[in-house]
C-alpha cells in the first residue's frame, strides 16, 4: 500500500497510510469520490490541506497514527458519550500542550472532521471549564466580558433563580 | 490529477515546494472565542446544565449559544413568586423571595437574593429552569392579567 503525501498551508510535506488518513472523513470521502481505492495508484501530487499549519498537521498525523486500529466509536445520542473522564490516558499526555496549539488541533479535527480527534480535544476543553465560575473562566480563556449593564442585571436576576440551585445539583453529583 | 480543486491552493506552488518548510514550530494566538459556533455546541455538550449556565455568563457569544441549546432542565423548589399592588407606585410588583423570607424590607437587605420586577419576563427565568413553588396574589392585584402572564411564561 503506497502512502499518501500531505502538504501543510505552510509548505511541510508528510508521507501518510491510507489507513491512516481514512480516519478523516473529509480526505476518505474525497478518495472514493474519486474513485481512488486501496488497489488504486496513489496520487503523485501531494494533497493540500489549505487551513491546517505543518505544526498542527503533525499532531493532526500523530493522533491518527496512535488511534489507526481504534473501532468505530458509538452513538453520539448515548449518555455516555457525554463522559468527559474517559480520556485515554494516552491522549491526556497528547494533549498536554497550550491553549492556542489546543484550538487550532480542534479547527483542524473539524476541518478534517476526525470524530475521535475532535471529541476529545472538546471534552479536554470542557473538563477545564467544568467547576470554574464565569470569572475564572474568563480568566482561564482570556475572554472579554462584552455584556452591556443591562446584560449583567439579567444575569443577576437569572442566578436568584438559580442560587442554591448549584448546591443541590452538588450534592446530587455526589450521590 | 489537480489537488487545487478540492483545497484551493493558498499560493502559487506554496503546496509543491516539498523541502523548505517555512514553520515547523506553532506560535498560535487561536482564542476560545475564535471557534466556530459549531464546535462551541459541542464542546458544551459535555457541560452538564450548571456549568454551560456559568459559561453562558462570560460574554454574549457564549450567552447566546447555550441559551439556543437544550440542558437537562432543573427543578426550582426553594423559591416563591408574590404578586403585590404597590399603591405607592401604583403598580404591580412581582417579588421572587427565598420560601419563608418576609417580602418587608426586601429593598434594605439580601438584595442580591431577591429580586422584584414589573413583569414575570423581567424577572429572566433561565431558560434551563423550571419553576415548581408557590405563587401568593396580595390584594389588589389583577389576577386575569397575572395568569395570563404566568401561562404566557410557561407555555
Amino acid at each position: 500500500m503506497q502512502p499518501i503525501k500531505l502538504v501543510s498551508s505552510d509548505g511541510e510535506i508528510f508521507e501518510v497510510d491510507r489507513d491512516v488518513i481514512k480516519l478523516s472523513t473529509t480526505l476518505h470521502t474525497m478518495f472514493q469520490d474519486l474513485g481512488i481505492d486501496e488497489a488504486s495508484q496513489a496520487p503523485t501530487d501531494p494533497i493540500p490541506i489549505q487551513n491546517v499549519n505543518g505544526a498542527i498537521l503533525r499532531k493532526v498525523i500523530q493522533w491518527c497514527v496512535y488511534h489507526r486500529a481504534d473501532q468505530n466509536v458509538g452513538d453520539e445520542n448515548d449518555p455516555r458519550e457525554k463522559r468527559t473522564d474517559d480520556i485515554p490516558s494516552w491522549d491526556v499526555e497528547f494533549l498536554k500542550i497550550d491553549q492556542g496549539m489546543l484550538f487550532e488541533l480542534i479547527l483542524a479535527a473539524n476541518y478534517l472532521d476526525i470524530k475521535g480527534l475532535l471529541d476529545v480535544t472538546c471534552k479536554t476543553v470542557a473538563n477545564m471549564i467544568k467547576g470554574k465560575t464565569p470569572e475564572e473562566i474568563r480568566r482561564t480563556f482570556n475572554i472579554k466580558n462584552d455584556f452591556t449593564p443591562e446584560e449583567e442585571e439579567q444575569i443577576r436576576r437569572e442566578n436568584a433563580w438559580c442560587e442554591l440551585m448549584w448546591k443541590v445539583l452538588k450534592h446530587n453529583s455526589l450521590k | 490529477m489537480i489537488w487545487g480543486c478540492f483545497f484551493t491552493r493558498r499560493t502559487s506552488d506554496s503546496w509543491i515546494i516539498a523541502d523548505t518548510p517555512t514553520s515547523s514550530s506553532s506560535t498560535t494566538t487561536t482564542q476560545i472565542t475564535d471557534l466556530d459556533n459549531s464546535i462551541i455546541t459541542r464542546i458544551s455538550s459535555f457541560l452538564d446544565t450548571k456549568d454551560a449556565l456559568k459559561l453562558s455568563q462570560t460574554c454574549t457569544k457564549f450567552r447566546k449559544i447555550i441559551h439556543s441549546m437544550e440542558f437537562q432542565p432543573f427543578v426550582t423548589t426553594n423559591k416563591e413568586l408574590v404578586y403585590r399592588y404597590n399603591c405607592k407606585k401604583l403598580r404591580q410588583e412581582i417579588y421572587l423571595l427565598k420560601i419563608g423570607r418576609s417580602i418587608n424590607g426586601i429593598r434594605k437587605r439580601e438584595k442580591t437574593l431577591n429580586i422584584f420586577a414589573e413583569s414575570l419576563a423581567d424577572l429572566h427565568l433561565p431558560p434551563q429552569c423550571i419553576f415548581k413553588g408557590a405563587i401568593t396574589f396580595e390584594s389588589n392585584v389583577d389576577i386575569s392579567s397575572a395568569f395570563s402572564e404566568i401561562l404566557q411564561l410557561f407555555s
